[in-house]
């Protein structure tokens, strides 16, 4: 299948484009760090174009469905928002360590779902209880909180390691901005998801494993959130909970599959 | 009345009360142990799995555990109680909290003196080659241009006014709570006077009773539910199921008959009640044939007709059999055996349990009876298993969805912000100009704005 094909040289590009800003961190050498932005734009229109040539492709097998419901498709679709949000900010916040890091975990999802064989890359037709217009809003609005907090993760490492005032400030900024753009499409994933299950199973909540993890990712957020709030709470705390955050958004999409049974065990 | 007083005991206590359910470190708090509780639940078994395992022979440790309802954590009583102290402290912090913003909300900014401007983070002050009359016609068409309402002051040498814009875009945060309050009220008001289970009906049946979840007994709905045809749609050249559906009638007394197609993904309402397909499979239709041989000859000792539930006497006279059930999966030790029916065999007053697998008729040799059993031909039919529910809180869910969506919008991607210049005129036609932004979040935006009300002016 083509779609597969350019897929793949997406995840070499998105390789190139970590490297060359791990470098750029590493030597700053800036040259670098505009070559890195250069191959993510690069990175992001392949795999664009893998995306929507999978989408043909299914119409072309007669299947016809928006490419978004197995774990193959959920981390193609998560490296599109990713790359997309970072492409969107990389003016604002061009620093090269954070830069490295989402690359990386771009990088990393987009090999994942090429290597793994959990991941199966086949187009295969709907099972009758995904055939629905929500799993497309509630796929591209969980994503979208995903990648959202993917940078803000590689924000918060990078605070516990700056001491510089203006620089963590800067990091700081970009940490919250990020949380509350994947505080904003969490919510908006989780009542979609809370829609659609009440449309389809008829209850929009049943404290389903995957569910009931969206909800503890969403409370990390809420506390971070309410946090800021409070006097003597450290830039550094943030950044830990936001990495605990990220770590609890690792185990909604994959953990619970992979060690708990539920209604999303098909990704 | 004396103001020296000091405060009783009961107000220090209601003081101290008040602050403790207002204080955000209660949130987090709360926050942070509702979270744990759902990590603990969804990593313990459920109560049911859990007594299976343990044959109804709890430990002692399993024992305390059921009694604290760790088995049924968001369920339990002290969940439900952590989630309502969890509104009651949001309602707390809204109180305490929203009068001082309403009454920023609620007050339009006033002009500013020179004076003032000097108080503010962001400002700027600089003498440009207009006289006062430009300027000002200039500030008004800037501030309209940034969409801002204009408050304005003016006297014959000096200008001063004031813009502001989003100023009800604070109570956005009292938007979004308010929504997680609904969404509180409409999940408590849902266990409370809700139910949710399922029904099974075979075609051409008819039901009223549904089975709970979690072992909560059976319940009438007070009206009957018939199944007058069950389908699978297929997809094209494939035997992978698209879709699934029944046509259901319901039949309540003194009401007209309703009909209608409950398919996946698209339940049925009927009398306040959702009617979900959520699954389907086969039972026995009429009776069934099943032939007797003996186990050394494998001779056909004899051929029967009967029904699920029937006993016969095998041709020896006195061992019984009986026809118990039908099972399209049944399982036996790891090992699928397909369609199978399941039977009791009665001889010498001990009961045997019988797995009669249709696809392997000698199945039943390993019983090592006189006579072994063989199904030979049924018919079966489709049964739809729907699932039902009834929760008269969704609506109360569904508005809080709506409030907390626009209210994070609100209060996370909206601002208010609000502009002040004042002009004193000068010399030779020229002015000078001191100006100040302020805004409640994006603080950075703020410099920005201020050049560009200098360049706007400069042009």
């Amino acid at each position: 299948m083509e779609n597969t094909l350019i897929l793949s040289v997406a995840t070499f590009i998105y390789g190139f484009s970590a490297l060359c800003f791990i470098i750029e961190s590493v030597f700053n050498k800036k040259q670098f760090g505009q070559l890195g932005f250069f191959l993510l734009v690069a990175g992001l229109s392949a795999n664009f174009a893998g995306f929507v040539l999978r989408w043909i492709e299914s119409y072309q097998m007669g299947i016809g469905r928006i490419p978004l419901s197995n774990l193959y498709e959920s981390l193609v679709f998560f490296s599109i928002s990713g790359a997309l949000i970072y492409s969107v900010i990389y003016k604002k916040f061009s620093i090269p360590v954070v830069a490295a890091i989402t690359t990386t975990l771009i990088f990393l999802a987009m090999a994942y779902a090429g290597l793994s064989p959990t991941a199966d890359s086949a187009i295969t037709p709907l099972i009758p209880a995904l055939r629905s217009n929500w799993l497309t809003v509630h796929v591209i609005t969980c994503f979208f909180g995903y990648a959202g907090f993917a940078v803000s993760f590689a924000a918060s490492v990078l605070i516990l390691f700056t001491s510089n005032e203006i620089k963590c400030k800067n990091l700081d900024e970009l940490n919250y901005k990020m949380i509350i753009f994947g505080f904003l499409f969490l919510s908006l994933g989780i009542i979609t998801g809370a829609v659609w299950a009440d449309s389809a199973w008829g209850r929009y909540w049943s404290w389903d494993p995957k569910e009931t993890w969206s909800l503890i990712t969403w409370f990390v957020y809420a506390i971070i959130l309410h946090a800021r709030y409070m006097k003597n709470f450290k830039r550094k705390t943030i950044a830990w909970l936001s990495i605990v955050g990220f770590m609890a958004v690792l185990f909604t999409y994959f953990g619970v599959n992979f060690v708990l049974a539920g209604l999303h065990s098909y990704a | 009345m004396n103001t020296n007083k000091r405060p009783g005991i009961i107000e220090i206590a209601g003081i101290k009360l008040w602050d403790f359910f207002a204080s955000l470190k209660l949130t987090i708090f709360l926050f942070s142990f509702i979270a744990l509780a759902s990590v603990a639940g969804t990593f313990l078994p459920d109560r049911i799995g859990i007594m299976k395992y343990l044959q109804d022979k709890p430990v002692f440790l399993v024992k305390v555990f059921d009694k604290m309802e760790l088995f049924d954590i968001y369920y339990s009583w002290w969940f439900v109680l952590l989630i309502i102290v969890l509104g009651i402290n949001l309602l707390c912090c809204s109180f305490e909290r929203l009068p001082g913003v309403l009454k920023i909300v609620l007050k339009k900014p006033l002009p500013p003196s020179i004076h003032k401007i000097e108080t503010f983070e962001f400002k700027k002050d600089f003498t440009i080659n207009k006289n006062i009359d430009q300027v000002k016609e200039l500030s008004k068409k800037f501030l309209k241009l940034k969409r801002m309402k204009t408050y304005m002051l003016d006297s014959k040498t000096n200008f001063s006014c004031a813009g502001d814009k989003g100023r009800y875009t604070r109570l956005g945060v009292y938007i979004a709570h308010l929504g997680f309050l609904f969404l509180i009220a409409g999940g408590v008001a849902g266990t409370m006077a809700g139910f949710s289970g399922v029904i099974d009906i075979p075609e051409n049946e008819t039901s009223s009773i549904v089975t709970l979840f979690k072992n909560r007994g059976k319940i009438d709905l007070g009206f009957d539910v018939t199944c007058a045809k069950f389908e699978i749609v297929k997809y094209e050249n494939s035997h992978t199921p698209k879709s699934y559906q029944s046509e259901i009638i319901f039949n309540k007394e003194k009401e007209n008959e309703s009909n209608g197609l409950v398919k996946v993904n698209s339940p049925l309402k009927f009398s306040g009640i959702k009617f979900i397909q959520s699954g389907y499979g086969r039972v026995v239709e009429g009776k069934v044939k099943i032939s007797v041989f003996d186990i050394m000859t494998d001779e056909k000792k004899g051929e029967y007709q009967i029904e699920q539930g029937e006993t016969i006497v095998l041709p020896d006279g006195k061992t019984k059999f009986t026809l118990f059930s039908f099972r399209p999966n049944f399982q036996i030790s790891g090992m699928n055996l397909g369609e199978t029916f399941i039977g009791f065999i009665l001889a010498d007053n001990r009961e045997i349990p019988v797995a009669l697998p249709v696809s392997t008729p000698g199945f039943d040799k390993h019983r090592k009876g006189d006579f072994y059993i063989v199904p030979d031909e049924f018919k079966t039919k489709y049964y739809t298993s729907l699932q039902v529910n009834k929760d008269p809180g969704v609506y109360i869910v569904y508005s809080g969805f709506l409030l907390l969506s626009l209210g994070i919008f609100v209060s996370f991607f909206t601002r208010h912000s609000c502009f002040y210049i004042v002009v004193e005129s000068m010399e030779n036609n020229s002015s000078n100009v001191f100006c100040a932004s302020n805004s409640n979040k994006n603080k950075s935006l703020n410099q920005e704005i201020l050049s560009d009300f200098h360049e706007f002016l400069e042009k």
